[in-house]
């Protein structure tokens, strides 16, 4: 098969499958792939969340062990 | 080239053998300075292949991801724009495999220039249908060669295999093609 013969049929295949042109980004993919990182923004453990719901409802509840978590920190 | 030319090149050169090394430590904004800069020229790669503008988008942030779990592997002497490209294209190339019974070639696919009056509409789907049954890995090469026209250096150094495998694959593609075509009464 010769070089014209070659040329001719990526013409035709270019004519039946357009190149991409002027296909570009049109927005930042960062907020995107910043959700896909774990540890990027600040992530609080649920336990963590749960230790400070008993905490402040002991407080509630129990006022006079204010006392005693301030002897913790 | 004059001193404070050749001084400015030298200092960019160490800013960004500098920003590699803190994207190599796992540094959260090297990284982000290394998206803003690449972003846009993974995409550009990746919707050739895929021709898509949502599945594109996708690969790109999953390139990156991959890019940024394996941080403390890249060499800063390297180049970042070809080691993503690279990991771009095996996404790519993953996406071809998985979609490899669907149409990849839509009718709607967004084209800038309108559909060539000469081209008999019939003939287009028969050769889109063709396209789409070539085996991924030629399928990329085909796409990369014939439709967009990338130097065969390029595709190459994107897959990571010698020029003479991607001429190979191109060569097969055509080949393969031809008798496709053959096969459904178009002869090109």
């Amino acid at each position: 098969m010769n070089d014209s013969c070659d040329e001719q049929f990526s013409k035709l295949i270019r004519q039946a499958i357009k190149p991409v042109k002027g296909q570009e980004l049109q927005r930042d993919l960062w907020p995107q792939m910043l959700r896909k990182i774990p540890d990027s923004g600040i992530s609080v453990p649920w336990f963590d969340w749960v230790l400070a719901a008993l905490v402040v409802i002991a407080c509630l509840f129990i006022p006079e062990s204010i006392f005693g978590w301030l002897l913790h920190l | 080239m004059n001193l404070s030319l050749r001084s400015a090149v030298r200092c960019s050169r160490r800013s960004e053998m500098e920003l590699l090394e803190r994207f190599t430590q796992g540094d959260l904004e090297a990284f982000e300075i290394l998206f803003q800069q690449f972003q846009k020229e993974v995409y550009g790669w990746v919707i050739r292949i895929v021709r898509n503008p949502g599945i594109a988008e996708e690969l790109t942030v999953e390139t990156f991801w991959r890019i940024y779990r394996s941080h403390s592997r890249f060499n800063p002497a390297l180049s970042f724009g070809a080691w993503a490209r690279r990991i771009a294209t095996n996404l790519a190339l993953d996406y071809l495999k998985r979609v490899r019974k669907e149409m990849l070639f839509s009718e709607n696919w967004i084209q800038e220039t309108p559909p060539d009056p000469a081209t008999q509409q019939d003939m287009r789907r028969q050769i889109q249908q063709a396209f789409n049954q070539l085996p991924p890995k030629l399928r990329l090469a085909a796409i990369l060669a014939l439709i967009e026209e990338r130097p065969y250096e390029e595709i190459a150094e994107s897959l990571g295999i010698p020029i003479g495998t991607v001429k190979s694959r191109v060569f097969r593609a055509t080949q393969l093609l031809r008798a496709k075509l053959k096969q459904l009464g178009v002869e090109p």
